[in-house]
């Protein structure tokens, strides 16, 4: 009778994993490839063109042969811009559905949790827009298609110096993301002779900034640097308005959503921020062109700098794949090998760190109710 | 000494702002505290699905502004209406049955369930994202030095009004009589032929009333998402517990909370506010266990 369970035990036992093992790769026997974005949350705006824009490249990808004759299935996973939920969404990409590489996420925080566990299965992490410099040192499977924030913050701080603006303060959401581009600028901004008043700090779910914006009455500085997401950022802005500030504000790339003018209305107009210039839709090459007539067709909506990123982060991987690479470290090496890609936002190129060079910065502004360039700038580098 | 002086002196500019914005945010707290508080005291349990109250009006409001496209304080009495009849189903077809068969910890539990199954709804019909009543800035009012925003105002207003005629109605009507005989003694007041649970389901629905006008106020001043309702909720139990039981514990603590909320912010970096503020709290339990008001005599 033991011999009879004992037997039945490994035959069930084994037809589940082989379950398992059809289960991940398809039914078809398709490639699988993981993403893991913020699609519910405070976030959700993003994660949502995030989605699309991975969806819109597999559709491509797809379109022209997939990956060595294999089609690609792309496995989303919610991170709700949560740390502690990102790390069980890689975590059951990389056990359950046994994907090689993730593409993941839209916030620094979440990137970050999940980097040492991509790092430790040898499961390539493409970061589309996550912007922490400490994603820089994360790993040798960590690759992200957005610079780092030493870029933008260091251009912002230059820019201002520049245009003679003396005294900002500072107002950041106390996240990677605006803890590291706070003390960037600050310290550009101090090494040009400017002068930071006050550097306060929100926590990620507040609502009523008047206490901050008091202050920053209180101290009239000429300008206000606000490093936000798109909703703190509109309450912000109109919240500074009901205050009386009379302060030009300034912000970061992660303001440039609709959501942020729905929210704020007029309050928005005049904001000036800069961003990384690889994806401007007021200007588009032929191949942006052609993505983006592509996307309103199937989305009804324009892509932002999200979908645009994570379209080319999944490229990425994919054009890895398509050489041959299938497990996590022969992607890494094919794009060490290759080195440069084409993709949505422009030629993509890697460091030895994994970090994406070359990328221009712009200054933009809200104006009328839309995102506008300000200004065309010179490319700046990190340190320089 | 230079931090010091210097701190002073934004304070002293600033302080106008400080003062509406720490009203408003304790007449928010307020609003809830004393819905908590009123359940509490005649119910003998946290009940956390005023934090479902709090999203139906917020939401309710939206719906009628951006969908019906109704005037916009139309849709924020309309969305403290839809509140008030959702507390009034919930508490019928859900509280009541509960309160016969669970103790405290039980209908504790369940009303968190009842608050996370709203979340989800929440979520489902009108998203993630941020939704807010009003776009933009608002309309300012100017009084001498200070501006004000005409909800400010109202969110001020409107909660002074609507908590001293709750407490009028508590202690000088026959309802208020009976609810102050179910607090201090449920099981004498039954024997003594009160309608003790009838009663407990009005202070729930009046309960959700208020947390549907603290929802609205949300929505119109700041802007709601589907899972702000829990943060809200626990400033306001946070703040009924510092102030101890009974209305007036309820408003002193609110009061309390959110000037040191308001205060901290100004002064210290957003982390260092919400830990300051639960610092206060521990300090109360450990130093007055009954709050800042003593109240068991008189809890309303």
């Amino acid at each position: 009778m033991e011999r009879v369970f004992t037997r039945s035990a490994a035959a069930a036992t084994t037809l589940l994993a082989i379950g398992l093992i059809a289960c991940n790769r398809g039914s078809s026997g398709a490639v699988k490839i993981g993403a893991a974005l913020p699609l519910t949350g405070d976030s959700a705006a993003w994660g949502r063109q995030g989605r699309w824009g991975i969806e819109a490249a597999t559709n491509e990808i797809n379109a022209s042969g997939g990956i060595q004759g294999r089609q690609l299935d792309v496995v989303f996973e919610d991170t709700q811009a949560i740390p502690r939920v990102a790390i069980g969404a890689i975590s059951k990409l990389i056990s359950v559905n046994g994907v090689p590489a993730v593409v993941g996420d839209i916030m620094s925080a979440t990137s970050l949790a999940m980097s040492p566990i991509a790092e430790e299965k040898k499961v390539i992490l493409m970061v589309p827009t996550a912007s922490a410099p400490a994603l820089t040192n994360a790993g040798r499977f960590i690759y992200r298609v957005w610079p780092s924030d030493d870029v933008e913050g260091s251009f912002l701080a230059k820019w201002a110096a520049e245009r003679r603006i003396r005294r900002i303060c500072i107002l950041h959401i106390s996240t990677d993301y605006g803890l590291g581009l706070a003390e960037i600028f600050r310290k550009r901004f101090e090494a040009l002779g400017g002068a930071v008043p006050s550097v306060q700090s929100y926590a990620q779910d507040e609502t009523d900034f008047r206490p901050y914006l008091a202050r920053i009455k209180a101290q009239a500085p000429e300008a206000v640097y606000m490093i936000s997401y798109y909703k703190d950022g509109a309450l912000i802005l109109r919240q500074a308005r009901e205050t009386g500030v009379k302060a030009h504000f300034l912000g970061a790339t992660a303001v440039e959503s609709t959501e942020l003018l729905k929210l704020a209305g007029a309050a928005a107009e005049g904001l000036i921020y800069p961003t990384i210039a690889d994806f401007d839709q007021s200007n588009p090459t032929p191949v942006q062109k052609a993505f983006i007539d592509r996307f309103r067709a199937t989305y009804k909506t324009d892509p932002d700098w999200a979908a645009s990123h994570t379209h080319d982060a999944l490229l990425v991987i994919a054009e890895a794949m398509r050489a041959g690479a299938q497990t996590g470290d022969a992607i890494r090496q094919e794009i060490d090998r290759r080195h440069s890609f084409d993709g949505v936002t422009g030629r993509i190129t890697f460091d030895q760190n994994g970090d994406v060079v070359g990328k221009k910065v712009v200054m933009k502004t809200i104006k009328n109710g839309a995102f506008m360039i300000l200004a065309d700038e010179s490319d700046v580098k990190a340190g320089k | 000494m230079a931090f010091g002086s210097s701190l002073l002196h934004d304070i002293a500019i600033g302080l106008p702002v400080l003062l509406a914005s720490g009203l408003t945010l304790a007449a928010l707290y307020s609003l809830i505290g004393v819905g908590f508080s009123l359940s509490f005291t005649l119910g003998k349990f946290f009940d956390l699905s005023l934090g479902a109250c709090f999203l139906v009006g917020g939401y309710s409001a939206y719906f009628f502004v951006t969908t019906a496209s109704l005037p916009f304080y139309l849709s924020m009495v309309l969305g403290v209406v839809v509140a008030g009849l959702s507390s009034g189903l919930l508490g019928v077809g859900f509280i009541a049955p509960l309160t016969r068969r669970l103790d405290s910890l039980s209908l504790f539990v369940a009303t968190l369930a009842l608050l996370y199954i709203a979340q989800a709804l929440a979520s489902l019909a009108f998203g993630d994202t941020a939704r807010v009543l009003r776009g933009g800035s608002a309309p300012m009012l100017t009084l001498g030095q200070a501006s004000v925003t005409d909800l400010q105002a109202l969110q001020f207003f409107t909660a002074v009004v609507v908590l001293s005629l709750l407490l009028i109605g508590l202690r000088r009507s026959r309802l208020g009589r009976f609810a102050r005989a179910i607090a201090d003694d449920a099981n004498l007041a039954l024997v003594f032929g009160l309608p003790v649970r009838s009663m407990i389901l009005r202070a729930y629905i009046t309960a959700g009333c208020l947390a549907g006008l603290a929802g609205v106020f949300y929505a119109a001043d700041r802007a709601l998402e589907p899972t702000q309702a829990m943060a809200a909720l626990l400033a306001a139990m946070v703040a009924t517990i510092i102030g101890g039981e009974g209305i007036g514990g309820a408003v002193v603590g609110a009061c309390i909370l959110a000037g040191l909320e308001t205060i901290l912010g100004f002064a210290l970096p957003g982390n260092w506010k919400t830990t300051a503020a639960f610092g206060v709290l521990l300090i109360f339990l450990a130093t007055r266990g009954g709050g800042a008001v003593v109240t068991t005599d008189r809890r309303f």
